[in-house]
């Protein structure tokens, strides 16, 4: 989230669409409910009227997979209707810059420029900026330049008219009409501010992440974010799951969204010159050009002593990618159903159960040599090897089932979707053998460490040269962490004039140094921790209640960075540093400084009181180089510098609504047929139906959690498929019935709930249904029969985005039939 | 008394089903599952029906309005503790529904068990009481128990939205009108339920046909 959970109550207008949070966020609904209460209209768009629905002002069911389109109408809405802020784009926004003559979308093809059709690929130079001699990128204030990036924008949007958008998404016109200028009355205007939540009916398409950077547009059209009530507003679907992407769950970053070395960054010096940007822009922060003193406290932290300046730091000790390779979770599988991986740790996952097309990674982790699960209750993968249809016999994977604590039996922290990192004590110890994550990690690290003392092997110096010196019971490990995480000097240094001796906690990350003389895990997290005492130092545990009137909790916890509770603040003050909505100022410059939440950058506005531009201020957008946001961009996605509607990878339909020649997202992941991976042909009369998946409030992730719990376990029972009551009336189905659904991977049975929540769409002047079913169940239930217990991911496709490489667990086809009384 | 003791809001606005009072409802009062097997019927409403062991369910009503606009709406059914509680009226021995004189709420005891259950459930106008396998009847107790520790019941304290609101009658009751006039304002057939004759008042946002409210009149 750019903003945080209590500041939805501040929004005039709220659009949820890709989430259904009174259902799977439900504290969330309290700040909802709060702004409903102070008038604001809620926007609810979804293939299927949901319980968040039901709270909702306005409803606008869609097609799955049609998200861009939907949004691409609203674009055009604000462009032809000229309702932009006029002075946050041309000000905040790379409006006015203009785009070098490489870049061109062809509406025939439906392709951008840079597309190699042999690799599959775009060369995102292809999309550069325009230059001057100096290298600062040309710019038309009037945006009336034919290539400056507004009238680019709005060029590619121009063919978004309500007629087309209808005919894609099936979302009746006079509906589209009433949210476009709902969410736009709401929006623009002084005073006014709107909000978008979005989740996994988002990120979970092969378009998956242009459909996050098309609503990002609108936001920065209507000049929302930065504001109270404004933002863009990702809500996380596990409440540590924004502190794990913090701190280097994936693959492609080290914690701190530091760029994960590659092969060709062999020296640290070739790391800092790769991934440090510099920029000719004047006025512009560009923040990222501290990466290099972020990498070497990473690395000081890493290491400890055995990271000095003469050994580059252990850089060398830092995996490296192979270049364009991937070591993403379809990945990981798809090697492993290769038979090409020995061993997985599923740490509080259950990819059995969670997993695109889970029959085949059931298949892969029969090809293991072993397996360890980490988690409290036992699961299917635990278990893959006497699941429906295997014969233990046949499985030759050894696996390890550890138990872990749960969140009670446990103290750390927990960094919930607005970046709040708020710290937790361990209510009651862990039952039996069960342990904290953090125990079983140093158990094992303990044992692997021995090993490489006694015998040696390949790489051993990271192992045996690992910092390593959290559980000598001096201090509770978690907390010696933290303050790891936060950072120390490990020399005596000046900083800004104040004298730190070395072991010092770091203040926070402006003091970090690129020298080595300091230390930082995480340095997103500097300032977590910045004093030894493990109460008062320990901000992560402040609990004071607000003060700031508009919900910034400034004293609660502690919100990375540099505990700054609304992103991009200083986008919603005016060019003279006050704010857009003077009635809810989140900061606002005093004359001398900014009061109010932490400033972007301390620097003064843009313009002194008198009107004179300020050449010590700096732009407002300060982790771009250019300091602005990008409404057009060349570094941002893989598949392309503007979002562009393009079909699911498995849909009904042979040809792109758009018109053009390109049905699919050109660059989409989709792993092999080959191996395994069957997918439906467009069209394909076989799958005639629509496909979605989701979750219950009452059930928590592949259920794992929750289905042992009766309590929960009684509020939804069973699989079940919902579907419209014509779709039901021609298969002779009602509710209740057992119903067969089957993709091209799979079938499995469910409870049918045939309701008028679902509703049959015209689409491409043909009628179009579409059913879904919860992703909660597998046949670990007490009680349960296992047959009807089967997990939704039977059911869907190993294809994914190409950027963040999620699968399309949110739009594929199926078939679907009654299941007669003999099981038939 | 009317004017004493306790109270609790249902406000159907907020209430997104999210069943924590339910569930929150067995935690406290130490009441197992309906069923070791428990079956989806079809629908969404689980279990289906108030029993010995489940005093509070969440139901689900959806439909289409004339203009083809869908809602799907909440509603609470519980024990209302009414003022003047014809379950007690109808119990042969007064010892077998007596009522808590510091909050009003109305609570079965184990005398219940010698007394009518078909004629107390016939008395009840929201089809409320439960007979237990050893024969007395069961039903929301107003978590009496917590109240007398200062603590709030367990439905109001696990609503994430405000949708259940527990306090002392007379400011349950001005909450009641503020929110009712709040909410005609958007919703011209909000209504209060009941407002003088129970203790659980419910507020709904539409026609009270559209809801389940586990009575049907
Ligand atoms: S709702 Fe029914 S059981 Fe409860 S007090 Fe009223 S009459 Fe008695
Ligand atoms: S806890 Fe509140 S919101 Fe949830 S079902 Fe109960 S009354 Fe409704």
């Amino acid at each position: 989230m750019t903003n945080h959970w209590i500041d939805l109550k501040n929004a005039d207008v709220v659009l949820i669409m890709g989430a259904n949070p009174a259902e799977n966020h439900p504290v969330s609904f309290r700040w909802v409910s709060e702004a409903r209460a102070r008038g604001a209209n809620v926007i609810h768009v979804d293939p299927r009227f949901t319980r968040t629905s039901a709270q909702a002002d306005l409803f606008a069911p869609l097609r799955c997979g049609s998200d861009i389109a939907f949004l691409g109408g609203m674009l055009h809405y604000i462009l032809e209707g000229e309702h932009i802020h006029q002075d946050y784009v041309l000000h905040y926004t790379n409006a006015s810059h203009l785009v070098a003559d490489g870049f061109a979308f062809d509406p025939a093809e439906g392709l951008f420029s840079g597309y190699d059709p042999e690799t599959n690929r775009y060369d995102s130079d292809a999309w550069a900026m325009a230059l001057d001699e100096d290298g600062v990128i040309r710019k038309d204030p009037t945006l009336q330049h034919p290539r400056c990036v507004y009238q680019e924008v709005r060029r590619h949007f121009a063919r978004y008219d309500i007629t087309t958008v209808a005919g894609a998404t099936g979302t009746p016109p006079e509906i589209l009409q009433a949210v476009y200028e709902a969410f736009v009355q709401g929006s623009v205007g002084p005073g006014r501010a709107g909000t978008i939540l979005y989740a996994m009916g988002w990120t979970q398409h092969t378009v998956g992440a242009q459909n996050i950077r098309a609503m990002s547009m609108i936001q920065m059209l209507l000049g929302n974010m930065g504001l109270a009530g404004g933002g863009i507003n990702a809500l996380r679907g596990e409440s540590n799951v924004q502190g794990s992407t913090d701190h280097g769950l994936l693959f492609h970053v080290l914690p701190g969204y530091l760029k994960t070395p590659q092969v060709d960054q062999q020296t640290i010096a070739d790391y800092n010159e790769r991934w440090t940007p510099t920029t000719v822009e004047p006025r512009s922060a560009n923040w990222w050009r501290n990466t290099p003193k972020y990498m070497t406290s990473y690395l000081k932290s890493m290491f400890g002593d055995a990271a000095t300046p003469e050994n580059d730091f252990a850089y060398d000790w830092l995996p490296k990618l192979d270049s364009e390779e991937s070591y993403a979770w379809q990945t990981i599988f798809d090697e492993m159903y290769e038979g090409r991986l020995q061993g997985l740790f599923a740490w509080g996952q259950n990819p059995a159960n969670s997993s695109a097309h889970a029959s085949r990674v059931r298949d892969a982790l029969g090809r293991l040599d072993w397996l360890v699960t980490v988690n409290p209750f036992s699961t299917e993968t635990a278990e893959f090897w006497r699941g429906p249809g295997v014969d233990p016999s046949a499985v030759a994977t050894e696996v390890f089932a550890l138990p872990a604590a749960v969140a009670f039996e446990k103290e750390g922290s927990v960094t919930n979707s607005g970046r709040w990192a708020q710290w937790r004590y361990e209510a009651v110890p862990p039952p039996g053998d069960a342990c904290a994550d953090l125990d079983i990690m140093n158990a094992l690290f303990e044992s692997v460490r021995a090993l490489y003392v006694a015998e040696g092997g390949a790489a051993a110096e990271p192992i045996l040269h690992l910092k390593w010196d959290y559980f000598d019971g001096r201090a509770p490990a978690a907390e010696r962490i933290a303050k790891e995480i936060n950072g120390y000097f490990t020399g005596d240094v000046r900083v800004a004039g104040v004298d730190y001796r070395e072991g010092d906690l770091v203040p926070d990350f402006t003091a970090l140094q690129d020298d080595g003389t300091t230390s930082s895990g995480n340095w997103l997290y500097c300032g977590s921790f910045p004093a030894p005492d493990p109460i008062t130092g320990n901000r992560m545990r402040r609990r004071t209640r607000e003060a700031s009137g508009i919900g910034l909790n400034s004293e609660w916890a502690w919100a990375w960075p540099l505990n700054r509770r609304i992103l991009y603040n200083r986008a919603g003050v005016d060019l003279r540093g006050q704010p857009f909505d003077p009635a809810r100022p989140v900061i606002q410059w005093d004359g001398t400084a900014w009061v109010g939440d932490t400033p972007d950058g301390g620097q003064p506005p843009l313009v002194d009181r008198d009107g004179h531009p300020n050449d010590a201020a700096c732009l407002p957008f300060i982790m771009h180089p250019d300091g602005v946001a990008g409404l057009f961009g060349k570094d941002y996605l893989r598949d392309g510098p503007l979002p562009e509607h393009y079909e699911p990878v498995e849909s009904p339909l042979a040809d792109n609504p758009m018109g053009h020649r390109q049905r699919a997202n050109p660059v989409a992941h989709v792993s092999p047929a080959e191996s395994g991976n069957p997918v439906a042909a467009p069209g394909d009369p076989a799958f005639p139906v629509i496909c979605t998946t989701y979750r219950v409030g009452e059930h928590w992730q592949s259920g794992a959690m929750t289905r042992p719990k009766a309590w929960l376990n009684e509020l939804h029972p069973d699989l079940f498929v919902e579907l419209d009551p014509m779709l039901a009336a021609h298969h002779d189905i009602v509710s209740g019935d057992r119903v067969r659904v089957q993709s091209a991977r799979g079938a499995l049975k469910a409870i049918a709930i045939v309701t008028r929540r679902l509703k049959p769409l015209t689409v491409m002047g043909a009628t179009v249904h579409q059913v879904g079913l919860p992703i909660h169940y597998g046949w670990l239930a007490p009680g349960a029969p296992a047959v009807r217990l089967a997990a939704v991911n039977l059911l869907t496709p190993n294809v994914g985005d190409p950027n963040t490489r999620i699968p399309e667990f949110k739009a594929f086809l199926v078939a679907i039939a009654k299941v007669e009384e003999d099981g038939s | 008394m009317s004017h004493g003791g306790r109270a609790t809001l249902f406000d159907a606005s907020r209430c997104i089903a999210c069943r924590s009072c339910q569930v929150a409802c067995k935690q406290w009062n130490g009441l197992g599952a309906e069923s070791p097997t428990p079956e989806n019927r079809g629908g969404y409403e689980h279990p289906h029906d108030l029993s010995a062991t489940q005093w509070l369910l969440i139901h689900f009503r959806e439909g289409e309005r004339a203009d083809g606009s869908l809602f799907w709406h909440f509603c609470r059914s519980s024990c209302r503790h009414c003022v003047d509680a014809p379950c007690r009226q109808k119990a042969r021995d007064k010892r077998a529904v007596v009522v808590d004189e510091e909050t009003g709420a109305v609570l079965f005891t184990e005398h219940s068990r010698d007394e009518d259950f078909a004629a107390i459930l016939r008395a009840c106008p929201y089809h409320i009481p439960r007979r237990g396998p050893g024969g007395a009847l069961f039903k929301c107790t107003m978590c009496v128990d917590r109240l007398h520790r200062g603590e709030q019941p367990a439905c109001d304290k696990a609503c994430p939205t405000g949708a259940n609101v527990h306090g002392p009658r007379d400011e349950i009751l001005a909450l009641a009108r503020e929110r009712l006039s709040a909410l005609r304002l958007r919703y011209p057939n909000a209504a209060a339920l009941d407002l003088h004759e129970t203790r659980l008042i419910l507020l709904l946002a539409d026609r009270e046909s559209r809801y389940k409210t586990g009575v049907e009149r």
